[in-house]
């Protein structure tokens, strides 16, 4: 009795949180070009219609590119970042700390606002690259603090043998703590490319005609006239994050013999 | 030498990162709050300073604003973790397969379009909605209720967009208890209530600090929700920045409010820190 009420109770928990997403996605199968929740007509030719529409595709790539870019930016900088922060010494780390996980805190229409004027007097408004910038610093307390988990639980006594017998910092770095940081690494770059790709705020705020996203399209797009495209886009965008998440989840059950022998060491 | 410095090496590109995106625009934020606003075109008049936009956020409308936006916090941080906190601990009772399927549907909005969510939520709630049109089938009601426009589409909207963190998060602080205080408590005679009540709980008090600033630092923030699920009376600072920036140009008065905000967030950031500092000196043991 009580089981079956615990079962109900978590199915209409799982439902009500899923319905929004799957209503909305359903629109891309319907042959009507107003947005209507398909019944038994179901088509995909809003796929095809996708890949035909010059708008869509530059800003789909746009974003692709975008997405990638501040990923690999937050990644470079970082992963030295948690490195040095769990165990090198620096003054002021409790600082440190709480500076870079503002972008948490701070509201990105603050983030978007406050940017736009600076990036106008620096002359870079318009083009990919602040989107980028503004993207990676919001990706990077995330980064941060999976890299740093990972760190933490990686034991020091295996980097201090490296340079007990003789290899530098740099070297110990590269053969010793980087290939053990793969899989933290993969699932942050995962989590950043998500962010990335689905940021709506400061899009909205720096998105001119020349540097439009998937997100400021579906904005404009849900204050005007929605056509079913938005939710192709959204899918589109949902498969290569599911792709990229399964791939990690191989790689890492085919890599896991390997990583087990360097963890005994 | 070089090895003295090379921790700086380590920190300072995510630093500058950090303060040419974050730092930089608040400051110059605060800079752009004191000018006054543009007559035509530009952002704002260059070279001048007034105290005139702080002076005009004290009418009655705006305050209203103020009060609705913080209000409208409290409630969808406060109504998230009770239900997350429920959520996470019935999660905690599954067997590992239906943890995967509780994850993988937590993590799905995560991976989707805040708009989309949004937009979904429209289309359940709305007044042909499946809601009301199932209603209406099982002869419930007559006439379509309103659920959207109004300050409770606003709040489901809001609680959709922050429930998963939430429970995320409070479901680790669950996990992170050691099994074995649970199995002495009751081998001691305790019921699963008191359990609950004397162990459980207490233990999650830290969490769920954290996580109560950090979601109401989110919707003081919150956007998408009362814009496009809310009623104009429902407006929150963030609208009105937008309304402010990109429909009226009034940059320097948006910048006001953007200042108010991050002021607002970093009290409830700090009060309770603080707070808690404070009592605990007192009696240290």
């Amino acid at each position: 009795m009580k089981t079956t009420l615990v079962r109900i109770l978590l199915l209409t928990i799982l439902v009500s949180l899923i319905l929004p997403i799957i209503i909305s996605l359903s629109i891309a199968f319907s042959p009507d070009s107003f947005l209507t929740i398909p019944t038994n007509n179901w088509t995909s030719k809003w796929f095809y219609d996708f890949f035909y529409q010059t708008r869509w595709i530059e800003a789909f790539l746009r974003s692709l590119i975008m997405a990638i870019l501040s990923t690999f930016l937050s990644l470079t900088f970082g992963m030295p970042l948690a490195y040095a922060m769990t165990r090198l010494n620096i003054p002021w780390k409790k600082l440190i700390h709480g500076t870079i996980l503002l972008p948490l805190i701070i509201p990105p229409i603050i983030i978007g606002m406050g940017a736009l004027p600076l990036f106008y007097a620096i002359r870079l408004n318009g083009t990919t690259f602040e989107v980028v910038l503004i993207h990676s610093c919001l990706i990077l307390p995330i980064i941060y603090l999976i890299l740093k988990n990972k760190i933490q639980n990686i034991s020091p006594e295996i980097e201090n043998v490296a340079m007990g017998l003789g290899a530098g910092l740099f070297e110990t770095l590269w053969y010793i703590t980087l290939p053990l940081l793969y899989p933290a690494i993969a699932i942050s770059g995962i989590c950043g490319f998500a962010i990335s790709i689905n940021e709506t705020m400061v899009a909205l705020f720096m998105a001119g005609p020349t540097n439009e996203t998937i997100s400021t399209i579906t904005w404009s797009q849900l204050k005007e006239a929605p056509t079913p495209l938005i939710a192709v886009a959204s899918i589109i965008n949902l498969i290569i994050i599911l792709i990229g998440t399964i791939a990690i989840k191989f790689a890492s059950i085919t890599f896991s013999y390997n990583n087990n022998r360097t963890n005994r060491i | 030498m070089i090895k003295k410095l090379i921790p700086f090496i380590f920190i300072s590109p995510a630093l500058s990162l950090i303060t040419l995106t974050i730092i930089a625009p608040l400051i110059l934020m605060i800079r752009v709050s004191l000018l006054k606003p543009p007559e035509g075109t530009g952002f704002y008049i260059p070279e001048t300073f007034s105290l005139q936009n702080y002076q005009s956020l004290l009418d009655t409308y705006r305050i209203s604003i103020l009060i609705n936006t913080t209000i409208f916090a409290l409630e969808v941080s406060v109504l998230s973790i009770l239900l997350g906190f429920g959520f996470a601990i019935l999660m905690q009772e599954l067997s590992n397969h239906w943890r995967i399927i509780c994850f993988t549907c937590l993590l799905l909005p995560k991976f989707i379009s805040p708009l989309i969510i949004v937009f979904g939520l429209q289309r359940i709630l709305g007044s042909h909605g499946i809601i009301n049109e199932l209603l209406i089938a099982t002869h419930l009601i007559n006439e379509p209720l309103d659920l959207i426009r109004n300050h409770f589409g606003a709040l489901i909207g809001e609680i959709y967009l922050t429930i998963p963190f939430v429970t995320l998060f409070l479901f680790y602080q669950l996990t992170s208890i050691d099994k074995e205080t649970h199995n002495a408590a009751t081998g001691l005679g305790a019921s699963n209530y008191q359990v609950f009540r004397k162990i459980t709980l207490p233990m999650c008090y830290p969490g769920i600090l954290i996580i109560w600033q950090l979601s109401i630092a989110w919707n003081l923030g919150s956007f998408l929700g009362p814009l496009l699920l809310g009623s104009p009376s429902n407006t929150t600072i963030s609208c009105e920045i937008y309304h402010q920036a990109f429909e009226i140009g009034n940059w320097p008065l948006a910048a006001t409010w953007g200042v108010l905000m991050t002021a607002i967030i970093m009290t409830f950031i700090w009060l309770p820190k603080l707070t808690i500092s404070f009592m605990f000196k007192e009696n240290p043991k």
